[in-house]
């Protein structure tokens, strides 16, 4: 279980990250979401141990990062949004560099790190040098070196930047895998409907504030109470709007497109249903009623300013 | 008793350290790595080119010593070893540290339970496996000169004491300037820095002052001989005269206190304090922002500013 308490960065006056608290159990996939500058690089390196907090603290697996940072970075694997590879060296190497670093058994290493380069696809490339690997292979190393220890939090910043869309598929999945193998995953990203897709738990933040925490849907419901619907008429777009404002739960109707009318609603999936039978007992010929999702990049939109540190 | 038990725990902690640092050290890797990257032809078109050279001087040197018949002393071949060693070892390890923070594999050290000292102590180790090596190597003409000229009366450096001496002198200033230069390495935040500033002290303190002392003291031999007495190229010297037949024992400033072994010791034991500053320079990586750290009042100046 991680804790983070009151997690302070300054850096000569300027506050960088204003006393972010959360936590995550195993199993979770965290979101963090925020613009460049916004605080998740500088949260990310204070709970790797890498930046020493101004105050507060951050608690992995009964350890803190003040009292016990050997430990606390036993139990992390830390990705940082650049590669940091060494050139000189084979891919298999390079991992078991890692494998001693982090006091994997030497008899254990060569199963280790067969097995981490199994789940990483990266096998056929185990004597390949590591300054020949594509960009999204050198990205999937670094998540093969993070689980050489099989750490129980990975703290992944910016992992899909730079990758082409099959790259950032499999990377998905993989994180999605470790997920579901129990381990804590806080995953920094600007591409959010990706996160929406494999993340139990988000956390927006702006000026080194944490806006809003918890899973997705409660995220996006809290700040989306109403829905919005989407009605297409072929006839009278207008007449339809007007109609529609008049009813109750209805908050808002116009006409946006060619006949498409969007509804700004906070009833039920019932009176929703009311709806398209008012609409189509009244005349207007309906070819579309379909609710559209609000999402994350919705939810960060409407919450967020653009303002950095 | 008390003695004993004292002792024995002092042992133990050697050990632990020992095991610690060399033994089970990770970053051994690094001799891997530096004999892969100075030592073995490779995919590096600018290693497999030096590397060729540097072997075609290397039995060219051969071949002519065994022309010269031994009239080539071999601590001239010590003393031309010392120079070629002071400027390789800047090459080889001026972006250890400072070449993990442009690469920026720095993070992935620090996040990682390894403590500073087994860091420094691998990558120091790294380049001192590169450098047996190489002192190997040159050990071989170096032996083959001292043996073509037994028996023959040269000007002087050609005495098997001298010329061991000699060698001890030439590696722990190697040994030094290695350890020099990752203290810089440390201290620096581009690569190209590290590589300028160790080789500026170098001449600076090889070359620059020596001549300095040499023009203002001239005459003055005994005064020039303590100023300068730290020298390398100046105890190499010292051993090859007095390794010459023609030498006077009466003189004073002959005395092998003040030269070789003296020197051996002084290397070593500050090669020892530029590790342990190394490993105590390294700090947080927040030091990447503002490496080197200011002084208290700037940086207090700084947050009133802010």
């Amino acid at each position: 279980m991680l804790e983070v308490q009151k997690l302070r960065k300054e850096y000569a006056g300027l506050t960088a990250v204003e006393g972010i608290s959360f936590s995550l159990q195993p199993g979770d996939i965290f979101g963090f979401i925020g613009s460049n500058g916004a605080g998740k690089t500088t949260t990310i390196r204070m709970i790797a141990t890498l930046l020493e907090p101004t105050s507060g603290t951050a608690i992995l697996n009964g350890s803190d990062i003040h009292t016990d940072p050997m430990q606390v970075r036993r139990m992390i694997g830390y990705m940082p949004d650049f590669f940091g590879l060494y050139d000189d060296v084979k891919v298999w190497e390079y991992l078991d560099f890692f494998a001693a670093i982090y006091e994997v058994p030497f008899r254990q290493r060569a199963e280790v790190i067969d097995s981490v380069l199994e789940m990483t696809n990266l096998t056929v490339k185990r004597n390949a040098f590591v300054q020949s690997l594509s960009r999204g292979m050198q990205q999937r190393l670094s998540l093969a070196r993070c689980l050489v220890h099989d750490p129980s939090l990975l703290l992944l910043d910016e992992p899909a930047s730079g990758l082409d869309p099959r790259a950032r598929a499999e990377l998905k999945e993989l994180i999605a895998e470790l997920g579901r193998m129990g381990k804590m995953v806080i995953v920094s990203s600007h591409i959010l409907p990706e996160l929406a897709d494999f993340c139990n738990t988000v956390g927006i933040i702006e000026h080194g504030e944490l806006l809003a925490f918890g899973p997705v849907k409660e995220v996006v419901r809290s700040f989306h109470p109403s829905r919005i619907l989407e009605a297409r008429v072929i006839t009278n777009p207008l007449g339809a709007a007007t109609l529609l404002s008049a009813q109750p739960n209805v908050l808002n109707a116009q006409v946006m497109s060619e006949g498409e009318v969007r509804i700004d609603f906070t009833g039920d999936s019932e009176a929703q249903s009311d709806l398209l039978m008012l609409l189509v007992h009244e005349g207007y010929r309906v070819i579309g009623f379909t609710e559209q999702q609000a999402d994350l990049e919705d939810v960060f939109l409407k919450i967020t300013t653009g303002a950095v540190n | 008793m008390i003695q004993t038990k004292s002792r024995t725990r002092g042992r133990a902690r050697l050990q632990t350290l020992a095991r610690n640092l060399i033994i089970e050290n990770p970053m051994i890797v690094e001799v891997t790595r530096f004999r892969r990257r100075f030592l073995t032809f490779g995919p590096n078109p600018i290693t497999n080119v030096m590397l060729a050279l540097v072997l075609v001087i290397y039995f060219s040197l051969i071949l002519v010593l065994i022309a010269a018949r031994g009239s080539i002393p071999p601590l001239a071949l010590v003393m031309g070893q010392t120079g070629i060693f002071a400027l390789a070892a800047p090459a080889m390890l001026h972006s250890a540290i400072v070449g993990e923070r442009e690469r920026r594999s720095w993070d992935l050290l620090l996040v990682a339970p390894i403590s500073k000292a087994q860091i420094v102590v691998g990558k120091f180790l790294g380049a001192l496996s590169a450098l047996s090596v190489a002192s190997f190597f040159f050990a071989i003409p170096i032996a083959l000169s001292w043996f073509l000229s037994l028996g023959k009366s040269l000007g002087g450096g050609s005495g098997l004491i001298e010329v061991i001496l000699g060698e001890l002198v030439s590696l722990s200033f190697t040994i030094l300037v290695c350890a020099f230069t990752m203290l810089i390495s440390a201290r620096v935040k581009r690569s190209f820095m590290a590589l300028g500033v160790t080789l500026g002290s170098l001449l600076v303190f090889l070359g620059l002052l020596p001549a300095l002392f040499g023009t203002a003291l001239s005459g003055d031999r005994i005064g020039t001989e303590f100023l300068l007495l730290g020298h390398p190229l100046m105890a190499l010297n010292e051993l090859y005269i007095r390794a010459s037949p023609y030498q006077d024992t009466n003189d004073p400033l002959f005395s092998m206190a003040l030269y070789g072994l003296p020197h051996v010791v002084i290397y070593s034991a500050l090669s020892a304090v530029m590790i342990g500053w190394t490993i105590n320079t390294l700090t947080f990586a927040e030091n990447e922002v503002k490496f080197l750290p200011k002084s208290k009042s700037a940086l207090r100046k700084a947050k009133s500013h802010a």
